[in-house]
C-alpha cells in the first residue's frame, strides 16, 4: 500500500524535464534495491504490468514498469521522440494527450482553446490514472510558464486538478523565463501562469534558465569554478575535462540543465520512497514552509554540485555543504535571499549524515540568516538514508524567502512594457477579455504587497495570554 | 503489576523499540528472579513467544515496519496508515483520531484480552510532530474515558529549541493543553539534553538519532527497572506509589516530571568508574537543584530544592550508604555501571523551556502564521488561546511554588 505520485508533464520544456527525471528515477531505484521484485518504493512512481497488461501487485517480480504520468503536448515532435526513445516503454499511448499544431506561444490559446477542447479527455485520463493508485499523495507538474502549451494548458490542468481532486497536493516545478528570453510574448504568458499558480498550486518551485546555466557552468569549468578548484587535484582536472568534453558533444544543450531539475524532483520525493532517520513527507513540506496560503513559492538550492558524470572528486566536507547551500550560486532561481527575509527554511539531507550534525550546523548558521522575527527557529529538516546517484550525501534547501517578490516585480515590469502599448494583446483577445490583463496585474501586485509587508515586519511585543484558572 | 505502552508516531515508536531492546538486553545480566518479574510486568506470552505489552501506532508505515522486525512485537497490535499527519496537530486530532477510533479500540481490547490486565499505560510520543502529538492527544482522551481503571501517563519528547519542525511550538502548546487534564503525569524528555549528553559525556561527536534515542531509553529504563529491596523483589507497585506522591504538591496536581540519571559513561570507561556514593549523591542533587547537566554542574548556585523527588540508587554497597533524600536501594548494577543513581523529580527547572515555547507560539498566533493549516482541520484561534491559557496556568502554578 504505497503512496503514489502522478506526474503531469506539459509542453516541450515540461516533457524534456520529465524525460531526464524518469531516467534518473530508474537509475536510483535500480541502485537502491538489488532484488528484482516490485516493491513499495518503486510503486510511488511506477506501475507493474504483465504482457497482458494486467496490474501486478507489490512483491511480485518486475515485468513491465509503467510510469504514473500524464504526457501532454500540443505539438507532435517531443512526444514522438519520447515514445521512440528507450524510455518510451514506460509509457502507454493512452497516457499521451497530443495535438499537432502547438499553441503558438500564446497562453490564451493553450488555456482556452486547447483547454476547452481537451478538458473532458484530460479529466477522463486523469480519472483512470488516479484509479490505479491506492493512496495518491500528490500531483507533480513540470512545465515552463513562458510559452503557450506548458503555461496555458498547464495552468488549465492545474485548475482541473484542484476541482476534481481538491485534497491531493499539487506541486509544480515551473521554469520561469530569464531576462533574455527569446519568446516575445513570454512576459504575458508568464504573468498569466503566475496568477494561476498562485491560485491553484499548493507549492511552486520556481526555476529559471540563467540560474541553471550558472550552475552548469560551475560544474563544467573547473578552472573558474569556486568550489571545484578547492577539491580537484592535479590529475583529476585533466581527466575531468576530457570526460566532460566527449560527453558534452553527445548531450543536447538543455540536458544538463534538465538533469538538475530531475535531481530536484528526486530529492523532494526521496523521503517518501526510502527509509530515513527523520522522514519528511510531502504534506510536511507544505505544512511547515507555507505560513500563509498565498505565499507558497519556495526557492530551491542543492549542494554539492558535482558533475553528474564525475564522482572522482573528493567528497566535500559536510559543513562546507551547509555553508554552500545558502550561496546564490547554488540556487535554481536567480535571487538574493540573504538580502531579504526568510519566512521558513526546509533542509532535506540525503546520505549517512547524523542528526546532530544537521542540528549543529543549523545553530551555527542561524545568526547569519535574516529570519522573520516570529519564526527565528523556522527550520524544518529531514534525513533520508538513501544517498543520491554518484554522491555520498547531498542536501536540498527549500526556502520561503521574500526575495521572490523581486522576481515577480521584474516579471510585472516586462509585462507592463508590452501592455502599456497594447502590443500583441489582440492575439489574446481572440480567446479572452482584456479585463483579464488588469485582473492579473492586480492580483500579482497584491501578492507582492504581502511579501513586502513581511519583509518590513518589525518585532512586536505581544501580551501573553492570561492563565485559565 | 502490569505496565503497557502505546508507541505513537515516529519518535514514540523509535524510543519504545529502543526501550524494549535495552530492557531485554539488561535481563541477560540479571538473576532469573529479575527476568521472571520483568517478563511478567512488561511482556506476555502469545503462541509461545514473548510479546511486549505495547501498541504501535503511526500514520505512516516505515518506522513501525522496522519495529515489527523484532521478535517481541506482533503485527496484531499495530496500526499504520499511508499518509502521515504532516506535522499538523489538528490533522492528527480531528482527522486521524475519529477515522481510526474503532481500529484503535479494537487493538487495545485485543491487548487487554491477551495480556490479562494493565495497571497503567505510558503513551510515548514527541511534542513537535503531528501524529504523536495530535493523534496521541486524541487517543489519551479516548482511552482515559473508556478504561477508567487504567492509569494513563505520558512520556513526551521536547524537540531542539533551535528548531526541528517549524510548527513545533504550536503543536507543543496544543498537546500540553489537551493532555494535562487527562494524564496522571507527564515525563518530559529533551532532545537538547540528550544530545548534549552524547557530545560531552559519551564521546560521541556526531551522535545519530539512534544514539540520542538510546540515551533517552536507558534513562527511562532506569526508572522502570524493578528494584530489589530487602532480599525480596518488591513489586514495582512501590515505585509507582512514589510516583503518585510526586504528583501531589500542596494538595494540587502538578504533573510535569523530569528524569535524571548519572553517571553517563561510554562503555569502555565504565570499568574505571570509582565514584563514591556520597560523590554521586552530591552531584545528582546539585544537578537537580540547579537544573544543570552532569558535565557542567553549577556548584556556585544554591539551587532550588525539587518539590518532590524519587531517588533510585543501584550498585555495589548501596545499602551501606545513608542517603539524604528518600531513596530506594538495589544492589543490581544497572547498565554495567558499578554505581548509578536515577532521580525522577517534580521541580521548576522545566519552566524556562516552557516559557520559551509559550513565547514563540504566542508570536505565531498573533501573526496568524500557519493558523490556516490548523483551521482547515477544525482547530480555531479560540482553541489555541484556550491551550495557551492552560499552559500559562501551569507555568504560573509552578512559579508560585517557588516563592
Amino acid at each position: 500500500m504505497p503512496r503514489e505520485l502522478i506526474f503531469v508533464q506539459v509542453g516541450q520544456c515540461g516533457n524534456q524535464i520529465g524525460m531526464r527525471f524518469w531516467d534518473l528515477a530508474l537509475k536510483e531505484h535500480a541502485k537502491a534495491k538489488q532484488s528484482l521484485l516490485y516493491d513499495e518504493s518503486l510503486s510511488s512512481f511506477f506501475r507493474n504490468v504483465n504482457s497482458k497488461n494486467q496490474e501486478l501487485k507489490i512483491g511480485e517480480p518486475i515485468q513491465n514498469l509503467k510510469a504514473r504520468a500524464l504526457i501532454v503536448d500540443m505539438e507532435e515532435g517531443v512526444i514522438n521522440q519520447i515514445l521512440k526513445s528507450p524510455l518510451g516503454e514506460l509509457f502507454e499511448e493512452k497516457q499521451c494527450i497530443q495535438d499537432v499544431s502547438g499553441a503558438g506561444n500564446n497562453w490564451a490559446h493553450g488555456f482556452y482553446h486547447y483547454g476547452n477542447q481537451y478538458e473532458k479527455h484530460i479529466e477522463e485520463r486523469l480519472r483512470k490514472t488516479v484509479e490505479q493508485c491506492d493512496s495518491l499523495q500528490c500531483f507533480f507538474m513540470t512545465h515552463s510558464i513562458g510559452g503557450g502549451t506548458g503555461s496555458g494548458l498547464g495552468s488549465r490542468i492545474l485548475g482541473l486538478l484542484e476541482d476534481n481532486y481538491p485534497e491531493v497536493f499539487r506541486f509544480t516545478a515551473s521554469v520561469f523565463p530569464s531576462g533574455d528570453d527569446d519568446v516575445v510574448t513570454s512576459p504575458y504568458n508568464s504573468l498569466f501562469s503566475l496568477y494561476e499558480l498562485a491560485k491553484h498550486a499548493d507549492c511552486v518551485f520556481p526555476i529559471d534558465n540563467s540560474a541553471l546555466i550558472n550552475i552548469v557552468d560551475q560544474i563544467d569549468k573547473p578552472n573558474k569554478a569556486r568550489l571545484v578548484k578547492e577539491n580537484a587535484h592535479e590529475g583529476s582536472v585533466g581527466i575531468k575535462i576530457t570526460q566532460f568534453g566527449e560527453e558534452e558533444k553527445r548531450q543536447k544543450p538543455f540536458d544538463k540543465m534538465n538533469s538538475l531539475i530531475a535531481h530536484l524532483l528526486s530529492h523532494i520525493t526521496c523521503s517518501m520512497r526510502f527509509e530515513g532517520a527523520l522522514n519528511v513527507d510531502l504534506n510536511e513540506i507544505t505544512m511547515n514552509l507555507v505560513p500563509y496560503p498565498d505565499l507558497h513559492f519556495l526557492i530551491s538550492s542543492m549542494a554539492p554540485l558535482y558533475s553528474l558524470l564525475d564522482s572522482k572528486l573528493q567528497p566535500r566536507r559536510l559543513d562546507q555543504m551547509f555553508n554552500d547551500i545558502y550561496h546564490p550560486d547554488f540556487q535554481m532561481i536567480t535571487g538574493q535571499p540573504s538580502l531579504h527575509k526568510y519566512l521558513a527554511v526546509g533542509l532535506l539531507v540525503r546520505g549517512d549524515v547524523a542528526f546532530s550534525d544537521v542540528n549543529r550546523n543549523i545553530k551555527k548558521l542561524k545568526d547569519q540568516l535574516r529570519m522573520i522575527y516570529w519564526n527565528q527557529e523556522g527550520f524544518k529538516y529531514g534525513i533520508c538514508n538513501q544517498p543520491p546517484i554518484g554522491q555520498q550525501y547531498s542536501m536540498l534547501c527549500l526556502a520561503n524567502n521574500t526575495c521572490i517578490k523581486d522576481t515577480f516585480q521584474e516579471m510585472t515590469d516586462r509585462f507592463q512594457k508590452l501592455y502599456k502599448r497594447k502590443v500583441y494583446v489582440h492575439h489574446y483577445k481572440q480567446y479572452m477579455e482584456q479585463s483579464h490583463f488588469d485582473e492579473t496585474l492586480n492580483a500579482i501586485q497584491n501578492l507582492m504587497v504581502k511579501y513586502q509587508e513581511l519583509e518590513l515586519a518589525q518585532p512586536k511585543k505581544y501580551q501573553r495570554i492570561q492563565p485559565i484558572f | 503489576m502490569s505496565i503497557g505502552f502505546i508507541q505513537l508516531g515516529q519518535c514514540g515508536n523509535q524510543i519504545g523499540h529502543s526501550l524494549f531492546d535495552f530492557m531485554l538486553q539488561e535481563t541477560q545480566m540479571s538473576s532469573p528472579g529479575a527476568q521472571a518479574l520483568l517478563n511478567e510486568i512488561f511482556f506476555f506470552e502469545r503462541k509461545n513467544k514473548l510479546i511486549a505489552k505495547s501498541l504501535l501506532i503511526d500514520m505512516e508505515p516505515k518506522v513501525v515496519d522496522r519495529c515489527l522486525k523484532a521478535d517481541y512485537y506482533d503485527k496484531t497490535f499495530s496500526l499504520t496508515k499511508q499518509e502521515g499527519s504532516g506535522n499538523n496537530w489538528a490533522y492528527g486530532f480531528n482527522n486521524h483520531g475519529p477515522a481510526n477510533k474503532n481500529a484503535i479500540l479494537q487493538i487495545m481490547d485485543t491487548l487487554l484480552e491477551e495480556c490479562g490486565y494493565l495497571e497503567c499505560l505510558f503513551l510515548i510520543s514527541s511534542l513537535a510532530g503531528g501524529t504523536g502529538s495530535g493523534l496521541g492527544s486524541y487517543i489519551l482522551e479516548l482511552m482515559s474515558d473508556r478504561y477508567p481503571e487504567i492509569e494513563f501517563f505520558n512520556i513526551c519528547v521536547m524537540p531542539h529549541l533551535t528548531g526541528e519542525v517549524i510548527l513545533q511550538s504550536l503543536n507543543t502548546i496544543l498537546t500540553i493543553g489537551s493532555i494535562y487534564q487527562h494524564s496522571e503525569g507527564i515525563i518530559l524528555l529533551q532532545n537538547d539534553e540528550a544530545q548534549a549528553l552524547c557530545n560531552n559525556l559519551l564521546n560521541l561527536k556526531s551522535p545519530s538519532l539512534n544514539d540520542i534515542n538510546q540515551v533517552m531509553s536507558t534513562n527511562l529504563a532506569s526508572f522502570f527497572w524493578p528494584c530489589l529491596t530487602n532480599q525480596v523483589y518488591s513489586t514495582f507497585h512501590n515505585n509507582l506509589q512514589y510516583v503518585q506522591e510526586l504528583l501531589n504538591i500542596t494538595n494540587n496536581q502538578y504533573k510535569l516530571l523530569q528524569l535524571n540519571q548519572i553517571p553517563q559513561l561510554p562503555q569502555q570507561s565504565k570499568a574505571f568508574q570509582n565514584d563514591t556514593w556520597s560523590a554521586l549523591e552530591k552531584r545528582i542533587q546539585q544537578m537537580v537543584m540547579t537544573g544543570t547537566k552532569e558535565y557542567n554542574i553549577n556548584w556556585h548556585k544554591k539551587g532550588q530544592q525539587p518539590f518532590k523527588q524519587l531517588m533510585l540508587a543501584r550498585g555495589i554497597d548501596v545499602k551501606k550508604h545513608q542517603f539524604n533524600w528518600n531513596t530506594v536501594q538495589d544492589e543490581h548494577q544497572f547498565n554495567k555501571n558499578e554505581k548509578s543513581i536515577t532521580v525522577l523529580h517534580n521541580s521548576s527547572n522545566i519552566i524556562e523551556s516552557l516559557n520559551q515555547i509559550s513565547d514563540r507560539s504566542n508570536q505565531m498566533i498573533q501573526e496568524r502564521a500557519y493558523i490556516y493549516q490548523y483551521e482547515k482541520f477544525g482547530v480555531k484561534i479560540s482553541d489555541f488561546q484556550e491551550s495557551m491559557g492552560i499552559v500559562e496556568g501551569i507555568i504560573n502554578d509552578y512559579e508560585q511554588l517557588i516563592q
